[in-house]
């Protein structure tokens, strides 16, 4: 929908030089590794079919929006901004940026890390929960 | 660890999962006879299996990884022109002429009208219905080559009016819903005059709207049976465009789909879901028994199936109305309630297909002996036989329905991560869907374990 106020377009046509991208993430011995996966979840969306295809988004009347400085989506929080500006407008956004994408997805690797042992410990109580109960029903 | 080792872990703990689900499904069909286990029991565990599914694809959190896993792609050989312009297209209207010459003939002495002996019946409900919708998911959409009512309306000149932006996907709801209700309540599968007048209906509609509106906006948009085999298509591994065949993981077509415009065809694949289940529906004992305590309190039998019709296509479409919702609120999103509906509503389709799987595919088999034998002699074919159906064949019904779904999950998963900056925010987006899926499964797997009963009520008119 173009000219909708709330209405975006992703677009991107990533061109940067990943091997000098990828050696530099290397001198960074911190968090090189998820630094890497940063970038490699740039490139992944690089040339994608439905990139430049539009995310209808409302914004409800009392909330106060993060927007993308490329393509003005509006977000919950700055850190998707992040994150958004990293994976669509890899290409062009400033170092500044680029740096505040990996420190965000670094970040939300470590929130992950959490999620997997929840989900484990769901995995683990659903399957011995329906042993049990095989073993009481039948 | 190496990104590419995650990645094959996972798929390999998804596929152990698969795996371990047939084995639970075969183990389970076979102890219900047996060690009885409980219905609820089964239907939790279709429901955990599901669930859990969904668990283990949140551990696939690498964006490159999930995007390899839809993004790839080879090219083959493209078809030859020939087979595509003429030989498919008389391919499709040689059946179309069949499938009337038989259908209207059989009052006639020479051609036989009992429907395991009729060619028009078989060719329809055997060859097409069953058969040929199971060719468009698990190999590839060749319909619009093969569509008869597309043959024809080519050749015919085209009044070119511009087809109404807003009307969209619409009358192929309606049509389909209409299709399917025609097909529950009308003796299509024993009448070969019935079937050959729904036929003509249906064809008379579909070239008059192809005329009028041009051939491409209609069968691209309004025309519900091309617009069914699109989205089955798109579960498929091969698919044709102007360059040719390409290959690609099976439901990856789901991912990019860009074909849902507007609420109309998000609808059609609630509808498509829905009609499905409804026609199973109707043969449990369950719905007998519903049917005839309300068809005793005088309401006629139509009202009674309509009804139930109506309710059901709209508990649905409020159902997953209410899961978009749920979804923007759990992932803390601005995305668009209709577009969280008209992102997410691809994956139905692989539902769609796995049921339409478990329900055909036993149906199929056991009929496509009489159905070679009308093929071979249509006038005079030997007594129908049928083959019989191992007693495996119930685990395969399960195991359809419930690859359907864990195709359906990935699918989801991998939409998630196309619309959502945040990976934690794309699988939580999600939860609601999940729900809704865990609850179909049940419902589904409820409906294909029941005993089959004939439809009470009958005739309707």
């Amino acid at each position: 929908m173009p000219g909708h106020p709330n209405t975006s377009t992703d677009s991107d046509a990533h061109t940067g030089d990943d091997d000098a991208d990828d050696a530099a993430d290397g001198d960074d011995a911190a968090d090189g590794d998820d630094a890497a996966d940063a970038d490699d979840a740039a490139d992944a969306n690089a040339g994608k079919p439905d990139a430049t295809e539009a995310v209808q988004s409302t914004v409800p009347p009392d909330a106060d929006p993060r927007r993308c400085p490329y393509c003005s989506r509006p977000f919950t929080t700055q850190e998707r901004v992040d994150l958004h500006v990293g994976l669509e407008h890899y290409d062009v956004c400033s170092d500044a940026e680029a740096s505040a994408f990996e420190d965000a997805y670094t970040d939300e690797t470590e929130e992950l890390r959490l999620f997997r042992l929840k989900t484990t410990a769901v995995i683990v109580v659903l399957y011995f929960g329906l042993l049990i109960v095989y073993s009481l029903a039948t | 660890m190496s990104r590419s080792v995650r990645g094959l872990l996972t798929v390999g703990l998804l596929l152990a999962v698969a795996g371990s689900v047939r084995a639970h499904g075969a183990a389970l069909r076979g102890a219900s006879e047996s060690l009885a286990v409980p219905t609820w029991l089964f239907l939790a565990t279709g429901g955990a299996v599901v669930g859990a599914s969904f668990l283990l694809a949140t551990f696939a959190t690498d964006r490159a990884f999930v995007r390899r896993s839809h993004a790839a792609a080879s090219r083959l050989g493209s078809i030859p022109a020939l087979a595509r312009t003429v030989l498919a297209p008389a391919v499709g209207v040689l059946g179309l002429v069949v499938v009337l010459a038989f259908g209207f003939g059989a009052p006639t002495e020479s051609i036989p009208d009992a429907p395991k002996e009729n060619l028009a019946v078989l060719v329809v409900w055997v060859g097409w219905w069953a058969g040929y919708v199971m060719s468009l998911y698990l190999v590839g959409n060749t319909w619009p080559a093969l569509d008869p009512f597309r043959t024809i309306s080519r050749v015919l000149p085209s009044l070119d009016y511009e087809y109404p932006a807003h009307v969209g996907a619409w009358p192929a709801v309606a049509g389909l819903l209409a299709l399917v209700f025609v097909e529950v309540a009308f003796p299509l599968a024993e009448d070969p005059v019935a079937l050959a007048t729904a036929v003509t209906g249906y064809g008379v509609l579909t070239v008059a709207g192809a005329v009028v509106f041009g051939v491409e906006d209609w069968f691209g948009t309004a025309d519900p049976v091309a617009r069914a085999f699109e989205h089955y298509g798109r579960v498929a591994p091969l698919a044709r465009d102007d360059d040719g065949i390409t290959l690609r993981v099976p439901g990856a077509g789901l991912v990019d789909y860009d074909g849902m415009d507007d609420a109309g065809a998000v609808a059609f694949v609630v509808a498509l879901v829905f009609a499905t289940t409804y026609d199973g529906f109707v043969a449990t004992p369950a719905w007998r028994s519903a049917a005839e305590a309300v068809a005793g309190a005088g309401v006629p039998g139509l009202v009674v199936y309509l009804g139930a019709y109506a309710l059901g296509f709209l508990a649905f479409v409020a159902t997953y109305r209410i899961a978009a919702r749920l979804g923007r609120r759990t992932g803390d999103t601005y995305v668009a309630v209709v577009e969280l509906a008209r992102r997410f509503a691809p994956p139905l389709v692989a539902i769609a297909a796995g049921y339409h799987l478990a329900h055909y595919l036993g149906f199929f088999v056991s009929l496509s002996l009489p159905l070679w034998s009308a093929l071979l002699a249509p006038t005079a074919p030997p007594a129908p036989q049928q083959f019989v159906l191992p007693s495996f064949f119930g685990a395969v019904a399960i195991a359809a329905i419930l690859l359907g779904h864990l195709l359906a999950v990935w699918v989801a998963h991998a939409i998630g991560f196309e619309t959502f900056p945040g990976r934690l925010q794309a699988v939580r987006a999600q939860y609601a869907f999940v729900v809704v899926m865990i609850a179909y499964t049940m419902l589904s797997l409820w409906i294909v374990t029941q005993p089959t009963v004939t439809p009470p009520l009958f005739p309707l008119l």
